[in-house]
């Protein structure tokens, strides 16, 4: 049965015209409130659920009724998208190519419905009943495609289609007092929503859901049908290349044979041991070092020249989303999503800009000199900013732009205690905004030239002459400065060691989060608000694992199958042509360039997803047989920890006993010729993984044991290791 | 047919032309090709055998998990071609 609802408001709400106002999260609902009028109301709505003969009191909602020059208000916020697109009808068949909107609390089971859906629920529920009582709608949420399409598809959702037409849009880049009263006057003059990116938004949200959901069913179908196993499942359109990059990168790593070469280490007795560097550079053949070294060997080395000169380095350019996630990585080694995570907290607070952004420059109408007088109230940041106001000067600028929002920059506005990667992201920030108004800064680089022989080293160093932008960056200043000793030319020092320094190339290095997000950047897929989160996805289908990223078995088995059968499932130029569809649908709209409708994307869309499910159906027996068979090998690998220390024939395999359920290792051979009886005993609790280092004090093959909640261990199966020994006193020791 | 690395349970890239799947495979042409590197930069009395050897045993070098699998299969085999 149909569940129905009943909404109680106060009074004076009911019976007043009003506009509604939608938010985009409950914080940002109420900082607008209190901007366009302090003495706003906070309303609560209480809503009930009423099925099947049971009423339930869902979540408190909270509203805001406000009062303006331009009537009265009433804001509401959604959390984030309250709907989502999910399949017209039931089962698991593919292709599935009807979908609708949907309240994403509809979309769980009831066994499954959590406080957060209920949330939800009493959100979709509250918005519905005002904005049947509304006259007239400003969707206020974040101004990018994402804050369209929650506010566009809740009220066309609600009021039909047409409603959009007439809905007027707050469109702002700050969570300040200033610019949200200007943002309102727009909207209520007639700034209507975005429809480019509004359907670009959607366009996103449809075919990722057809790719996602066709993609993913038709490689869980293949495997059910070929080999009756149930696994899930998935792919993307982003996730496939993503997951591409990761394997490829893999399989360099594995498969990597370094190639040597050789440098030539020398010190010289000036007041200090000194080592210099030979001219010629890194040597590929032993030999020719080899030579150096007897040449140089006890000899003298003689200053024969002293080079400076003068180079500079100018100020930072403004920040954008992805250059502040650069930033935060390398001085601090926060990750892409976190950093993200702290921009948007800081930007709710009003403290930045909107972070998501690919802009590197400032709104021309920002007041810089009024901008720095109010940082130069927070504590630690007033010294500095007086001096950038002393400077009179405008901040330099980047090349990049962004149509919907300026560069991230601080808003003045002082920000409340804070604390961990906030605290760090706010004063990189701060600190780039000042250095945006610096001077170039002055190097000197210095390099001394010696003679040892004939054989020629050298030294290099820099030095900041004049600080410029430096002044004002903190400690966000690049490279520090290496000095070199005073020498003269003609000083002579003596020789006092040379060595051969026997060198291989490291090869590729394993991406991590920030690597592998800007090589997703590089490869132009994905947007820069999301990349994160395709990172995070394929952590949590456990394709991916590590803070330096490895594929893991299933996520290897997935790219695997998807580039021998439908290849174009994990190359980036299918990803591209999508988001480039995008782009055309954003210019069109905007009359920018050509005709292309959401339609025409559509259309194309499913092309290219026909075109792949076909190859996925022709080949489904392959693929499901490459995948369990894959996956056989696999639970084959991960049975198996090592050689038999007695018998010496057998393997020793993890084995779970059919009469107690219990786990153990045991011998390959107990059932052979060999009758080998050995086992050892396991850990009953927690996730098991074989590893192929033997034990560092015994020589014993190890497992490695991954207890739910807690840090992983390995465990040597000699039950009288000394290092087991160490390891249980320590516990004990622990839990004493 | 699987290939012929210990544990490894993958099937062979192409039967008539090699015996290791695809991933050895690759590790095997690599440690050829590079070979070409280390005699240069050791001369010419380096053979095969002190190459491999190093690979397996030295290790300060990095090199991938494969390789080394491919490395110690040919020591075994004591193909040193």
């Amino acid at each position: 049965m149909l569940a129905k609802y009943n909404i109680t408001l106060p009074k004076y709400i009911e019976n007043e015209g009003f506009t509604l106002g939608l938010a985009e999260k409950p914080s940002a609902a109420s900082k607008i409130a209190k901007f366009l009028d302090k003495n706003s109301k906070q309303v609560i709505i209480k809503v009930k659920r009423k099925q099947n003969g049971k009423t339930n009191q869902l979540p408190e909602q909270i509203g805001h009724f406000v009062n303006t020059e331009k009537g009265k208000m009433f804001i509401l916020s959604a959390a984030g998208h309250l709907y989502t697109v999910v399949q017209e009808g039931v089962g698991w068949q593919y292709p599935v190519y009807d979908f609708k909107w949907s309240p994403k609390y509809q979309k769980k089971k009831k066994k499954d419905i959590t406080i957060h859906d209920m949330r939800n629920e009493a959100a979709v529920e509250a918005i519905k009943h005002i904005a049947n009582m509304a006259s007239d709608y400003i969707v206020m949420t974040d101004y990018d495609e994402e804050g369209e399409v929650i506010g566009g598809v809740i009220l066309s959702q609600i009021l039909g289609n047409k409603i959009l037409d007439d809905v007027k849009r707050m469109k702002f880049s700050t969570l300040t007092k200033n610019e949200i009263n200007k943002s309102f006057l727009e909207a209520v003059e007639g700034n209507l929503m975005n429809f480019g990116m509004y359907n670009r938004g959607l366009m996103r949200h449809y075919l990722d859901w057809l790719w996602g959901i066709n993609l993913s069913r038709a490689l869980m179908h293949s495997l059910k049908n070929t080999s009756g196993q149930y696994l899930t499942l998935s792919t993307g359109r982003v996730q496939g290349p993503t997951l591409a990059f990761v394997s490829e990168r893999q399989m360099k790593i594995d498969t990597f044979v370094p190639r040597p070469s050789f440098d030539v280490n020398l010190t010289i007795n000036a007041k200090d041991k000194i080592n210099l560097i030979n001219s010629k550079g890194v040597l590929e053949i032993k030999s020719n070092a080899d030579k150096i070294i007897e040449n140089t060997i006890g000899q003298v080395a003689k200053v024969i020249d002293i080079i400076t000169r003068t180079s500079k380095k100018n100020p930072p350019e403004p920040l954008n989303l992805s250059k502040l996630q650069d930033e935060a990585h390398k001085y601090f080694s926060i990750t892409s999503s976190r950093t993200l995570q702290s921009a948007q907290r800081l930007y709710m607070e009003g403290v930045i800009s909107y972070p998501r952004t690919s802009s590197q420059k400032y709104p021309s109408e920002l007041d810089h000199d009024f901008t720095l007088s109010e940082i130069a109230k927070i504590p630690g940041y007033k010294k500095v900013a007086g001096e950038v106001i002393e400077l009179k000067r405008k901040p330099i600028e980047g090349k990049k732009t962004d149509p919907a929002h300026p560069c991230i920059y601080p808003t003045g506005v002082q920000p409340k205690k804070l604390t961990g990667n906030d605290k760090k992201v706010f004063d990189l920030i701060v600190r780039n905004y000042f250095s945006t108004f610096g001077d170039p800064a002055i190097m000197e680089n210095n390099r001394i030239n010696f003679d040892i022989n004939k054989e020629k080293f050298h030294l290099t160093g820099r030095r900041t002459k004049i600080l410029g932008w430096k002044k004002y960056a903190g400690r966000f200043t690049g490279a520090d400065d290496k000095e070199l000793p005073k020498f003269n030319k003609g000083d002579n020092f003596k020789v006092i060691d040379v060595s051969l320094n026997e060198k291989f190339s490291k090869g590729p290095a394993y991406y991590n989060d920030n690597s592998l997000r800007k090589k997703m950047e590089e490869e132009e897929i994905g947007t820069k608000a999301t990349r994160g989160d395709i990172i995070s996805s394929l952590f949590q289908r456990k394709y991916l694992r590590g803070k330096r990223i490895e594929i893991t078995p299933v996520g290897e088995i997935v790219f695997q199958v998807l580039s021998t059968y439908s290849a174009q499932v994990v190359s980036v130029e299918l990803s591209r042509k999508l988001e480039n569809m995008g782009d055309m649908i954003e210019n069109s709209v905007n009359n920018l360039d050509g005709k292309f409708s959401l339609s025409d994307a559509m259309v194309q869309g499913l092309i290219m997803l026909h075109g792949m499910l076909k190859e996925l159906q022709e080949n489904e027996r392959k693929v499901g047989e490459s995948i369990s068979t894959e996956l056989q090998s696999q639970r084959k690998i991960a049975q198996e920890i090592g050689g038999c220390l007695t018998c010496k024939i057998g393997t020793l395999k993890i084995i779970r006993s059919t009469l107690s359920g219990k786990r153990f290792v045991g011998c390959s051979e107990y059932f052979n010729d060999q009758n080998c009886n050995t086992t050892y005993p396991l850990p009953q609790g927690g996730m098991l993984e074989t590893t192929k280092e033997l034990c560092k004090a015994d020589e014993y093959p190890q497992v490695k044991v991954y207890p739910g909640g807690r840090r992983p261990w390995t465990l040597c199966l000699n039950p009288t290791c000394s290092l087991r020994e160490e390891f249980e006193k320590r516990k004990k020791k622990l839990k004493g | 047919m699987d290939c012929v690395i210990d544990n490894c349970v993958k099937e062979i890239v192409e039967k008539d032309l090699t015996k290791y799947c695809k991933k050895h495979e690759i590790a095997s042409i690599n440690l050829i090709n590079e070979f070409e590197f280390w005699l240069i930069a050791y001369g010419s009395d380096y053979t095969m055998k002190n190459y491999l050897e190093r690979i397996v045993s030295d290790d300060d070098i990095n090199k991938g998990m494969f390789v080394i699998e491919v490395a110690k299969y040919r020591i075994e085999q004591q193909d040193w071609n």
